[in-house]
């Protein structure tokens, strides 16, 4: 892999990965920058201000025009830890993308008329995801349920409606001030390019961009769950369901690697231990799944289940603990050998695909880990039965969860 | 200084390498086609079934059909052929289709020959249990059951059944009692005629000479023959707006469109510019319009559906419910000033470049490579079609794509489907 970084004086840390013959090439900006740092009372400014980065930067108004006109694509997507921006384009046009996404770090046109159109833009978004879909905000209740004082508690779309509603363009423009900065900022490029052809380029368009004060950043940690939590929802829904909640590691924190072989082994596909018991053998669920929040900071360990229509949720809820209860020690060398398989299966193949390579980069960079960005496949081989065990009985603790009730 | 208000200048993009498969007619006739490319250690290996549900009378029978092809064997329960493709990293994918439906296999190519075997035990030797059957009917019969709560699943079954007819297979649609009828003796029957031997090899991946010889000699131990005459369907499409009422829903899903040329016509070209132009891209002008100066949706596209005879138009998105008269209103009046005016430079520039800029980006990863090699040989196409390709998009001109969306969108015959709450 051929992976260089530099720094410019402002701060921007930029990395460049060459992928030799590849006609395209990748540009993203990562911002530390999250739903992680919005006040409970004001949630859902990191992606509002994500659809604003779209709406016209200091000297250029369409953002997108000039990307399609330059053969590519552009997107993002906020996250609670960070925001990251993506363009996509020939080679040849590569300098198009450094142009337009250095005048946004610069700063925007705040155009109040674009400001209300987003707005309504945002609101019709959060009922397509989550009002108007099944199940559609279990996760946010789930959240709320598993984060009493960390701001994990609050989904990236933000809380409530009435949150977006509220916002000002004012609110906007001071989240923005305060953390989109070059030294917050982390500039990713993947592609067919040659990094010393790039590097001048980089330096003129980003180089000048005023850096600004430091800001505090402290967040307000999660104490320790203790005990278990429950919720109930009793709104129209095809499928009773379930869906239970522990805290897991972060991403790449100690444990984080055989947390996901265990949310692999016990709940992704159908050869998993939970669909092969409760779907195949026992037709309890109709569907039974693990996911996880892949969060940096102590993120949610979540199974999720939806229940055939005969069967009453006391009985379900029994069945899966049952199997929770035994699952580690039913766990064996061949399960295990299975799931490392398979992430490294799937892993060759998201690395196809540049955006996937920058995101990954992305994750590793922003939290200071980018040497271990390469021991990927090593730190899945080497996990043992032994660890999986050991971690997953921490992660597995049936005296300390959150589960919401579909009724 | 440096000047932020001109853009650098850019570079049009002319060519790019199109990788050519090989293509053989194999000892036992099947046609196998390959393609060594990639830089990681995978392949895919892909069953390409000349039949689908076309080849069927009952909706959703040949989704059923081919994921119970991995519901057991002769020799191997459904959980243990599970836990051998598990056990070696691999990843089965079951794709079914209206003219062709696929087994696809992705594995690493370390692992290639155990799991050419498991291919072999499941083309040939599915047993198709009971139990297992009756399963997969009553977990197909909840998926079902929850999507029948989406709107806009509601409005895609519905526009499809208006745009095809109901009886045709493009356009019919599943319930529970369809699939509670499915039958085990009808499976098999089906299995051994239209699923046993009608099909070709497609293999890309990172292949040596030995892989390949390995693919060939498990290639060449399959049965092979194809199918006679095919049935002929007549399309029957009902003009016309539809609403469907559904309480509780927060959005209305709209659908709306008509049949289009297919990928074979000399207008195809000029044509799918300017369903692009209409919606398909994020700078397209009903995204413009609909999301960015009126803010009735998160998003609208328009999609030029390419299927074996025909193509259609299809306009979606998921709107304001008190804005569904004006978005239609608007939709039309788009598509009207398509159909009137010739486009500006600036806009056949972009909507052009656009499109070149993603056709050079499927040429490299493996499932992108099969999809594109698939996209030309269905439509009995060779690479010639997509190293032109380029060049073609770039002599088109502003009153080409002008003409082909007035000779070929009639505003006046579309299906408009419509599902949601409307105050």
């Amino acid at each position: 892999m051929q992976v260089s970084t530099f720094k410019l004086d402002n701060g921007l840390q930029v990395l460049t990965h060459e992928i030799p013959d590849h006609p395209l090439a990748c540009c993203c900006v990562a911002y530390h920058v999250g739903a992680i740092h919005e006040q409970p009372n004001k949630t859902g400014l990191a992606h509002f201000l994500e659809h604003m980065m779209f709406e016209g930067s200091k000297h250029i108004r369409y953002y997108d025009q000039h990307i399609q006109t330059a053969g590519g694509i552009s997107n993002a997507f906020t996250s609670s830890d960070y925001t990251f921006y993506y363009a996509q384009l020939p080679i040849l046009n590569l300098e198009q993308a450094f142009w337009l996404e250095s005048d946004r770090m610069l700063g925007l046109s705040w155009d109040e008329n674009k400001f209300e159109l987003q707005k309504k833009v945002v609101l019709e978004e959060y009922k397509q995801r989550y009002l108007n879909q099944p199940y559609g905000t279990a996760w946010h209740h789930i959240r709320r349920l598993a984060y009493l004082k960390h701001p994990y508690s609050w989904p990236v779309i933000g809380r409530d409606m009435s949150h977006i509603e509220q916002t000002t363009m004012e609110d906007l423009m001071v989240f923005r001030a305060k953390h989109y900065l070059p030294s917050r900022a982390y500039l990713i490029l993947a592609g067919g390019f040659d990094t010393d052809k790039v590097k001048p380029l980089v330096q003129k368009w980003f180089g000048d961009i005023p850096d600004g004060g430091g800001i505090d950043l402290e967040i307000i940690p999660e104490p320790q769950q203790l005990e278990i939590r429950h919720a109930k929802l009793t709104e129209q829904v095809t499928h009773r369901a379930l869906y239970i909640a522990f805290k897991m590691p972060g991403m790449f924190e100690k444990g984080y690697f055989s947390a996901i072989l265990l949310i692999q082994i016990l709940g992704q596909g159908k050869g998993s231990i939970l669909f092969q018991s409760l779907v195949k053998k026992k037709a309890i669920f109709t569907s039974i799944q693990t996911r996880m929040t892949n969060s940096f900071m102590e993120g949610l360990f979540v199974i999720e289940g939806r229940v055939f229509p005969e069967v009453d949720l006391p009985s379900a809820e029994q069945a899966l603990f049952g199997i929770l209860e035994n699952c580690l020690t039913n766990i064996n060398e061949d399960m295990l050998e299975q799931a490392k398989n398979k992430l490294l299966t799937a892993k060759y193949l998201q690395d196809y695909h540049l955006l996937n390579q920058c995101v990954r980069a992305a994750q590793y960079t922003l939290q200071n880990k980018l040497h271990e960005l390469s021991q990927f496949e090593a730190s899945i081989s080497e996990i043992t039965l032994e660890q999986i065990r050991e971690n997953g009985a921490r992660i597995l603790n049936l005296k300390a969860y959150s589960m919401l009730q579909y009724t | 200084m440096i000047d932020r208000a001109t853009a650098p200048t850019l570079q049009s993009i002319t060519e790019v390498p199109i990788p050519s498969f090989s293509n053989k007619i194999l000892a036992n006739q099947l046609p196998f086609h390959y393609l060594n490319a990639g830089v990681q250690p995978i392949f895919y290996l892909e069953i390409l079934y000349r039949a689908g549900s076309w080849h069927h009378d009952t909706a959703g029978f040949t989704g059923i059909m081919i994921q119970a092809l991995k519901q057991g064997t002769n020799d191997y329960s459904a959980e243990q052929i599970q836990q051998k493709f598990d056990l070696l990293g691999g990843f089965l994918e079951i794709l079914p289709g209206t003219r062709h439906s696929s087994v696809r296999i992705i594995g690493l190519t370390s692992k290639l020959d155990e799991l050419l075997a498991l291919l072999a035990d499941l083309l040939l030797n599915s047993a198709f249990p009971e139990e297992e059957l009756n399963l997969c009917k009553r977990l197909e019969i909840e998926q079902y059951l929850q999507n029948k709560k989406k709107t806009n699943f509601i409005a895609a079954e519905t526009f499809r059944s208006q745009l095809f007819g109901g009886s045709h297979p493009y356009g019919r649609t599943i319930d529970t009692e369809i699939i509670l009828k499915i039958d085990r003796n009808q499976l098999i029957n089906q299995y051994e005629q239209l699923f046993k031997g009608n099909w070709e090899g497609i293999a890309v991946g990172k292949l040596t000479a030995h892989h390949l010889n390995r693919i060939v000699s498990f290639l060449e131990q399959l049965p092979y023959h194809t199918l006679g005459s095919e049935q002929k369907y007549q399309m029957n499409t009902k003009p016309g707006a539809n609403h469907k009422h559904m309480e509780d829903a927060k959005q209305v899903s709209l659908s709306m469109g008509q049949l289009l040329i297919s990928k074979q016509h000399p207008d195809h070209l000029p044509l799918s510019v300017a369903i692009v132009a209409l919606g398909g891209y994020f700078g397209s002008r009903l995204m413009q319009n609909i999301r960015q100066r009126k803010g009735y949706t998160y998003g609208i596209y328009s999609i030029y559906g390419l299927l074996h005879e025909a193509g259609y138009l299809s306009i979606q998105a998921d709107i304001k419910p008190d804005c569904l008269e004006d978005c239609v209103r608007e939709i039309k009046k788009e598509i009207v000033t398509l159909q009137k005016q010739p486009m500006n430079q600036e806009e056949l520039e972009r909507v052009k470049s656009y499109m070149v800029g993603q056709f050079i980006g499927k040429w490299h990863a493996p499932g992108d490579l099969i999809n594109q090699f698939k996209s030309l040989y269905l439509n009995g196409m060779d690479e010639s079609y997509a190293k032109a390709y380029i060049s073609s998009i770039q002599s088109l001109t502003s009153s080409n794509i002008q003409q082909a969306a007035a000779r070929h969108i009639h505003i006046d015959q579309f299906v408009e489907v419509s599902v949601g709450k409307i105050s």
